[in-house]
């Protein structure tokens, strides 16, 4: 049994559309990985100058259109592989890149010089997004698809090269491939990670400022650590790895049957619980620790993955999984990133605040499937939807966004949860959302000099301030 | 409704110790609408029975006041009537009174500051063993506060207030049977069932599979049976979505949808403390539950019994030096005449002197008497006897046949002791190591007896110590050649503080004319006895003594064993068996190493 891909009916039309230029097009095959089964829900080319590169690109108006080469051997690899690593922040878990797809004259694979051009593309594409450990950019297929369209016959095939196999007798071979509308059924599963069950951390190090950047992998480095040893619920019960994700769901509608519209929008509702060790490790039981200050993790990432309608529990046990760790690196990777300083300092605040971006929810045009993005406080949708014609090709309104898939916090909650101590209590905290932290400050501070001056001239007005609710 | 009561026959028993008008509290625990007394104490200046109550399993609580009055009539005074206010467990606390010069012992429940007699029944350790099994959860919690009694208590506080907020689930271990909270009761099995379903792995036999003898002493009656069921925690570390489900979080969720991580740094103040405790909680905590109950209804236990380990711990460590020199470690007893178990938390690897106070108030508390060693770490009992490392076969002598004397009195060994002999632990000693294993089978009664932690000491240890002792040259170390009595003793004294009454005999005939000393040794120490003559050593388990007819058996442990641990070869060819005085060589002397039993707690 050879390799077969399901591919979404519609994505064929936006390929046949993107064949209308000269040369080649390349870009990313985007879906799950389920044994010998791929199942595509998108196609994204890629973007022109990812990678910023000034004596190289010169003319920024081609921003526009996607890039284009003459000869399949002149893609860039380099550009492919950013791209990639761009797109997988914006997977759900369960989801990774597939493979790579070309569109120009020919038929590639029957060509002398193409297909170690794609073999070395793919191997390297593969070898670069097993870098992050975090992002898990490749799928559990070491199967790793080439997809060609030809723009003058508009056919297409593709194969796939089994990198498992030792380079040399690396070969692609045939895949079945099709374009189906309603590729699967896709299955929801949700599922919310509390950070409030984490102790908080200690910051020790006393002799330099701590450095945000490395606290922060350091709790990304235990998080994944209990979240991979984590027993998984799934609507409250322990199931069979094996069993398949909806044959009780199946069941249980048996039972309450006659709902039919609830039936279709079934989502799965997956717990998480640590495994606590059962004896604690003697060498680090007790410890005294002379701090400067401590983190705390508050508030819930959410997650929502997607599975084939044959998924079994194990695979959707390691979506969500996939999903929380992939998501919490990219947010925390975004956030030290976007820092000005990296560092937890502050000589007059005891509490800062650190929000790194949110998650907002991008369905996809032709399936249920929706994509991540990230929004910092503050921040509006617009350049979410600059990037995602970019980086995906897709074309959206604000509105179709779900931008409350995980709420804002409210920054004075943070102050009132020091409220029991004392000292904390004529600090406010300082928020560090990004890189405007300082004009963050500045606005902040003219705000808070502009109602100071509100509230005199209503003294002055009024002569008490409560007047205004008397009248 | 008033309950039905019964009594364990421990606490029959240790009642009758007591002559003297005291105040004790009465823990029990509740099952088909039966009251089951398993335990009391003697009140001690500075200690409450309520508190008390956390060291007993879970399910079992104060449940009813003991007294110890001559009088006939009894009433309520209104001392015992404010203790009674303190039993929180049930509307009819119980009130028992011992008179001890009538030797009688009158129960009554209270009803409406009335008392009202009741009867009981009295059930043996081995009756409640066959209708509750004990079960034991074994986690570890992280704790991170503020060096301070005050911290320490809030932050424990708050982690009882998370484990009983439905955060947590527990699972069977090595099984996959999860306890979430929402179970229903209907298709539930009993614990009963849990047990059958699982029943190797769970019910820990006794290492000592045959009969007691009939020699052998009344109170260290093997308990064949005792179910221990091992559970592990887990913690949720997620929420569930507001829309569905989340019958158990809706009420804490103050905002109406959930929001995106943040993270806040907090720095420490100027004037702050900065130092903080870091600290894995070992939760050790035992409960206790009748086989009919619900699986179903092991969660609430389950939780219960964290509070109460989490209390436990808190107290520990509040009350204790800060910071604490050593992390908590939790030690569940058995003593055999109590019949129920006793959780201590101690800090761990601190020495058995420095917490002799602490041992001493459990000791008078629960009326135990003060000249042996009960709740030394190394008296624990012992979970996993089948995954312990040692090989080793203790008391070999259990299950042997009567040695034959009519009428005699029997004085055998009282406790543990573990079979030392050639060829163990890879050592080759065959032909010169006989009274190094002999020393090391008495060194392992003071071990199992709780009087030391020290292990039985190797070959290499026994030539060092004697070398050090200047008894032999620096060219011992490492040589084949014999000790004897005289050198047994010096170890003993040296290694753990033992001193040995010596006893000599010019021949071994003679030996058959010690038989009352004998008895007397094993009446009053109970230590098995090294015995040298000739170029043999041999152990001696205990004696048989007809004072009249002078008829006398010697049970003896033979050190010179080649063969593997099997109980049925060692007793079949008399590697351990009572012996006649022909036994021993009639050309030869004998010395006799009798250690004396430390009186110590």
């Amino acid at each position: 049994m050879g390799r077969s891909v399901i591919c979404e009916e519609k994505l064929l039309g936006d390929l046949i559309k993107l064949s209308k230029t000269n040369g080649f097009t390349s870009g990313l095959i985007l879906g799950q990985s389920s044994g010998a089964k791929d199942f595509v829900v998108h196609l994204a080319r890629t973007p022109l100058q990812l990678t910023i590169e000034p004596d190289a690109k010169d003319n920024s108006s081609l921003k526009e259109t996607p890039k284009t080469w003459n000869n399949v051997t002149d893609i860039e690899e380099k550009e492919l592989v950013e791209h990639a690593k761009q797109v997988t922040w914006m997977l759900p878990g369960g989801m990774w890149v597939l493979g790579i797809f070309t569109i120009g004259p020919g038929d590639l694979f029957n060509e002398a010089l193409a297909p170690s051009k794609l073999k070395s593309v793919l191997t390297k594409l593969t070898k670069c997004l097993s870098v992050d450990n975090y992002k898990y950019g490749n799928s559990p297929s070491t199967e790793k698809l080439a997809f060609h369209l030809n723009s003058d016959s508009k056919k297409y095939s593709c194969r796939c090269l089994d990198l498992s196999q030792p380079q040399a007798s690396q070969t692609f071979r045939p895949v079945d491939w099709k374009f189906q509308s309603n590729c699967t059924k896709w299955l929801q599963v949700d599922c919310h990670y509390d950070f409030e069950q984490l102790s908080p951390h200690l910051i020790t190090d006393s002799n330099s400022t701590p450095m945000v950047k490395k606290l922060l992998k350091e709790i990304l480095d235990q998080s994944s650590i209990m979240i991979s040893k984590a027993v998984c619920t799934i609507d409250g019960e322990i199931r069979n790895g094996t069993d398949s994700l909806e044959v009780t769901d199946k069941k249980k509608k048996g039972k309450t049957s006659g709902n039919k519209s609830t039936k279709e929008e079934k989502t799965f509702e997956v717990n998480l619980y640590f495994q606590n060790e059962e004896v604690p490790n003697i060498s680090d039981s007790l410890q005294v620790v002379d701090t400067t200050g401590e983190l705390r993790c508050v508030g819930s990432l959410s997650c929502r993955v997607y599975l084939h309608q044959k998924a079994s529990v194990e695979e959707a046990v390691k979506a969500i999984k996939e999903d929380i760790i992939r998501s919490l690196s990219s947010r925390l990777e975004m956030h030290w990133d976007s820092l000005v300083e990296d560092e937890v300092e502050s000589p007059d605040e005891l509490v800062v605040l650190h929000e790194p971006p949110r998650r907002v929810l991008i369905p996809l045009p032709y399936c249920k499937v929706a994509f991540s993005d990230y929004l910092f406080p503050g921040e509006d949708a617009s350049e979410t939807l600059d990037s995602l014609q970019l980086l995906l090709g897709l074309k959206l309104n604000e509105s179709s966004l779900l931008k409350d898939f995980e709420g804002q916090s409210d920054p004075n909650q943070y102050y009132e949860l020091n409220r029991h101590s004392s000292s904390y209590e004529r600090n406010k905290p300082r928020i560090l959302k990004d890189s405007q932290v300082n004009s963050q400050l500045i606005i902040t501070g003219m705000i808070i000099a502009a109602l100071i001056l509100f509230t005199s001239v209503l003294i002055q007005l009024t002569g008490w301030p409560l007047s205004i609710f008397r009248s | 409704m008033t309950p039905k009561l019964k009594l364990l026959e421990n606490v029959v028993q240790r009642l009758q110790n007591i002559n003297e008008e005291k105040l004790g509290a009465l823990y029990g625990l509740m099952y088909d609408g039966i009251l089951l007394v398993i335990g009391f104490s003697i009140e001690v200046e500075g200690t409450s029975f309520q508190e008390l109550q956390s060291h007993f399993p879970t399910e079992v609580d104060f449940c009813g006041i003991v007294t110890f009055k001559i009088s006939a009539k009894e009433e309520i005074t209104s001392s015992i009537s404010d203790q009674l206010k303190e039993v929180l467990v049930s509307d009819n606390p119980i009130l028992l009174n011992y008179n001890h010069c009538e030797k009688s012992l009158q129960a009554y429940f209270c009803h409406n500051e009335k008392l009202v007699e009741a009867c009981y029944e009295v059930l043996t350790e081995a009756d409640v063993c066959q209708l509750f099994a004990h079960i034991r959860l074994q986690t570890s919690l992280p704790l991170v506060c503020e060096l301070a009694p005050d911290p320490i208590f809030e932050a424990i506080n708050a982690l009882q207030k998370k484990v009983s907020s439905g955060s947590v689930a527990f699972r069977i271990s090595d099984t996959n049977v999860y306890l979430f909270g929402d179970e229903m009761e209907g298709v539930s099995p009993t614990v009963g069932e849990l047990f059958s379903g699982t029943t190797s792995d769970h019910i820990e036999g006794s290492t000592r599979t045959l009969n007691q003898s009939k020699s052998s002493n009344n109170h260290q009656q093997p308990i064949d049976n005792l179910r221990v069921m091992r559970i592990s925690l887990l913690q949720k570390c997620t929420r569930d979505s507001q829309t569905e489900g989340g019958l158990f979080y809706k009420r804490q969720l103050k905002t109406p949808f959930l929001n995106a991580p943040v993270l806040q740094f907090t720095k420490r103040g100027q004037s702050e403390d900065t130092r903080r405790l870091k600290l894995m909680l070992p939760i050790d905590a035992l409960s206790m539950v009748h086989l009919s109950r619900k699986a179903s209804e092991l969660y609430n236990v389950l939780v219960d019994s964290l509070c109460r380990s989490l209390r436990l711990l808190e107290r520990h460590l509040s009350r204790g030096a800060l910071p604490p020199a050593q992390p908590p470690a939790t030690y569940h007893f058995r003593p055999p005449a109590v019949g129920h178990f006793f959780t201590i938390i101690y800090p761990k690897g601190k020495s058995d002197n420095e917490l002799e106070p602490v041992r001493r108030t459990f000791h008078q508390q629960l009326n135990l008497p003060t000249v042996k060693p009960l709740f030394r770490p190394s008296n624990c009992h012992n979970f996993n006897k089948k995954a312990s490392t040692s090989t080793l076969l203790y008391n070999v002598h259990e299950g042997l046949p009567a040695s034959g004397v009519k009428d005699g009195e029997v004085g055998v060994v009282h406790g543990l002791y573990a079979y030392h002999h050639y060829m163990q632990d890879g050592k080759d000693d065959n032909g010169w190591g006989c009274a190094y294993r002999s020393l090391q089978t008495l060194a392992s009664w003071f071990q199992l007896q709780g009087y030391t932690s020290r292990e039985a000491p190797s070959h290499a240890e026994i030539q060092k110590c004697l070398v050090e002792l200047e008894d032999k040259p620096p060219s011992f170390v490492g040589s084949r050649q014999w000790i004897g009595s005289t050198e047994v003793n010096y170890c003993l004294d040296a290694m753990l503080g033992v001193t040995c009454r010596i006893m000599f005999v010019s021949s071994g005939e003679e030996l058959s004319e010690r038989g009352s000393e004998l008895l007397m040794h094993f009446r009053t120490q109970g230590t098995p006895i090294m015995i040298g003559g000739g170029v043999l050593a041999h152990t001696i388990l205990g004696v048989d003594f007809n004072r009249e007819t002078g008829d006398i058996r010697f049970l003896v442990l033979d050190p010179h064993y080649t063969g593997e641990e099997d109980l049925h070869i060692i007793q079949s060819k008399g590697w351990v068996g009572w012996k006649k005085t022909s036994f021993w060589d009639k050309k030869s002397f004998y010395n006799l190493c009798m250690p004396v039993r430390p009186v110590c707690i």
